[in-house]
């Protein structure tokens, strides 16, 4: 809570109740263990009596202290909240767990055929196989820097919108304690998507994961998910490039090239080609993966 | 003697009336709050089936305005060095921070990206809540003894589609509009953490009443476990700047190396120089979130 921060009264009289509650329920946790340990008494028997009515009260006195800020938050929010509240997506539970998250199904073949040929003809140099394999390297690198807690792993292949959310979701899980150990590898890679517009060309390729992943969290040993048995899973990763840009005669990003002067990949964080100085992962020149998507593990 | 009884029996009629008030003020409490609930619950019940009719007799939300390309090349006009990419990465930034201020309760970054408008649109309004509440979470104390009462919100994943720029208006204010789909997933640790999300989605009273009993339930026991709450959707953010702004070649090379110190931003979340306390410029310029609507 950031100093001198006010709270609307009617938070503050809910935050008090809290705070009250969450210590009853603690010292009557802590009372039961005790009275485990050692022993029924009739004056500790008389105490937890006494406990049991004042919880009951606390209880029973639930609303009183939490319509004030219910109403006030619906106040604040209004019918709008409602309209939103009806589309907003927000579930809980073994739904948010697993239910969320569900890679998009692929495209009819036709339709991907059909985008493939559309980036083709304009673009002598395209070529799927490049992609797919590219898409298989990719993975190898995304696994390293989730496990060491390093964005650094990714710049070479992410746009810079992806590569920014990439690193502040990693820095936000370390400030968290969330930690990530596995080691996995992509042994299939498959194009279930491919399109073409006035500005952007974007290839979506489905790779098939195995390996091992756990999440926990650090201070309570919590494992959150995954664990240590192996398994199998995909994962979407959709690359995008600028509906004009054309494949590099050096082969560009995927065969590890500036795809602006044709130099050796080594990119600075901003993305920026040390010889060139080109920003090539804006997606302008070459491929750069726009979206990473992993199916619920 | 008289004087005693008669004091004794007004007390006594004192303290019945008292705990008469109190009990109607409870019943009252519990009878609005179950209505209250039941009338949201009603509401948003139909509301929800009458979007899904809705959805199932209309085609799914137009794609690009088809002046856009258009559009563009006017902008570029005025402004040679706009680049749409970066809006793109704007929208990305945008939605991982606000995932940001829900969990750990900081809203620093959100309000160095957001316009002032924003805190008053409804998804302004609702992440300062959220962002509030976790910061009260965050306030409980960290004695070790009652690590297990602290209720962690975990910040797990967040993945995002590729955004989309799908509308540009210019006039006094320009404003952009990018499609975003996005899934956030957050755990929650803490004794009853599993019912307290459950309450947080109920859909039904029934449903609603048992969390809370749950919730009880599981503090008194003790019963710390992961729970999981998430929030995934498909959404419109709107981007405004003054009209005539133009888009600063070194900004992006700003955003990484401090233009006061020359210090590198160690943080993607730092918005400002821990060397100097140098405000940080953002890449995208101008451009500022101002709303955030779901795509119907």
């Amino acid at each position: 809570m950031a100093a001198g921060e006010r709270l609307p009264l009617t938070d503050r009289v809910f935050y008090v109740y809290s705070a009250v509650s969450r210590w009853l329920f603690r010292s009557s946790a802590e009372s039961r263990a005790k009275r485990a340990n050692r022993g029924g008494t009739p004056w500790g028997c008389a105490i937890s009596l006494i406990r049991i009515v004042i919880v009951l009260t606390v209880v029973i006195l639930f609303p009183v202290f939490t319509l004030p800020m219910m109403l006030a938050r619906f106040a604040l929010v209004g019918r709008k909240g409602l309209r939103y509240g009806a589309s907003v997506a927000i579930v809980s539970g073994d739904e948010a767990r697993w239910g969320s998250g569900v890679l998009p199904s692929a495209v009819p073949v036709a339709q991907i055929r059909a985008g493939l040929a559309a980036i083709a003809t304009r673009d002598q140099g395209f070529r799927v196989r490049v992609l797919t394999d590219w898409a298989v390297g990719v993975t190898a690198l995304l696994c390293r820097s989730v496990v060491s807690g390093d964005a650094g792993w990714a710049r070479t292949f992410m746009a810079n919108g992806l590569y920014r959310a990439h690193q502040a979701l990693l820095e936000l899980r370390d400030r968290s304690d969330v930690t990530c150990e596995g080691s996995w590898q992509a042994v299939d890679a498959t194009v279930v998507g491919a399109s073409r517009s006035p500005l952007v060309e974007e290839v979506r390729v489905r790779v098939t994961c195995q390996g091992w992943h756990q999440e926990r969290h650090r201070p309570t040993g919590v494992p959150l998910r995954g664990g240590p048995d192996p398994g199998t899973w995909s994962e979407d990763l959709t690359f995008a490039r600028a509906a004009d840009a054309l494949t590099p005669p050096v082969g560009g990003l995927p065969a590890s090239r500036c795809p602006s002067c044709g130099a050796a990949l080594d990119l600075d964080p901003g993305g920026a080609c040390p010889y060139c100085k080109g920003i090539v992962t804006a997606g302008r020149h070459d491929w750069v993966l726009v979206s990473w998507q992993r199916e619920p593990w | 003697m008289v004087n005693g009884t008669v004091t004794g029996v007004l007390a006594e009629n004192g303290v019945g009336i008292a705990f008469g008030i109190i009990e109607a003020i409870v019943f009252a409490s519990w009878a609005l709050m179950f209505a209250v609930l039941l009338g949201i619950l009603v509401t948003v019940t139909v509301m929800r089936r009458r979007r899904l009719d809705r959805l199932a007799a209309t085609p799914p939300a137009p794609s690009a305005d088809p002046r856009l390309p258009a559009l563009l090349a006017e902008l570029r006009r005025f402004d040679p060095r706009f680049d749409p990419e970066l809006l793109l990465e704007a929208a990305q930034i945008a939605c991982l921070v606000m995932f940001a201020a829900q969990s750990t309760g900081d809203e620093q970054v959100i309000r160095h990206l957001a316009a002032p408008s924003f805190w008053r649109t409804f998804f302004g309004r609702y992440v300062r809540t959220q962002a509030r509440d976790a910061r009260m979470q965050r306030a409980t104390p960290k004695d070790p003894d009652r690590a297990s009462s602290r209720q962690a919100r975990l910040p797990v994943d967040y993945q995002a589609s590729a955004p989309e720029l799908i509308g540009l208006e210019l006039g006094p204010q320009q404003r952009a509009c990018v499609r975003v789909s996005f899934y956030q997933l957050r755990a929650v640790v803490a004794p009853g953490a599993r019912a307290q999300t459950a309450m947080a989605s109920a859909t039904s009273l029934s449903s609603l009443a048992v969390s809370f009993g749950a919730v009880v339930g599981e503090r008194l026991s003790e019963a710390t476990g992961p729970s999981w709450l998430s929030w995934e959707g498909q959404y419109d953010l709107a981007f405004i700047r003054p009209g005539g702004s133009r888009t600063d070649p070194g900004a992006t090379l700003a955003s990484r190396t401090c233009g006061t110190c020359g210090a590198t931003y160690r943080s993607e979340l730092a918005t400002a120089c821990a060397n100097c306390k140098a405000p940080r410029p953002l890449p995208w310029g101008e451009w500022r979130l101002a709303d955030l609507t779901p795509v119907e």
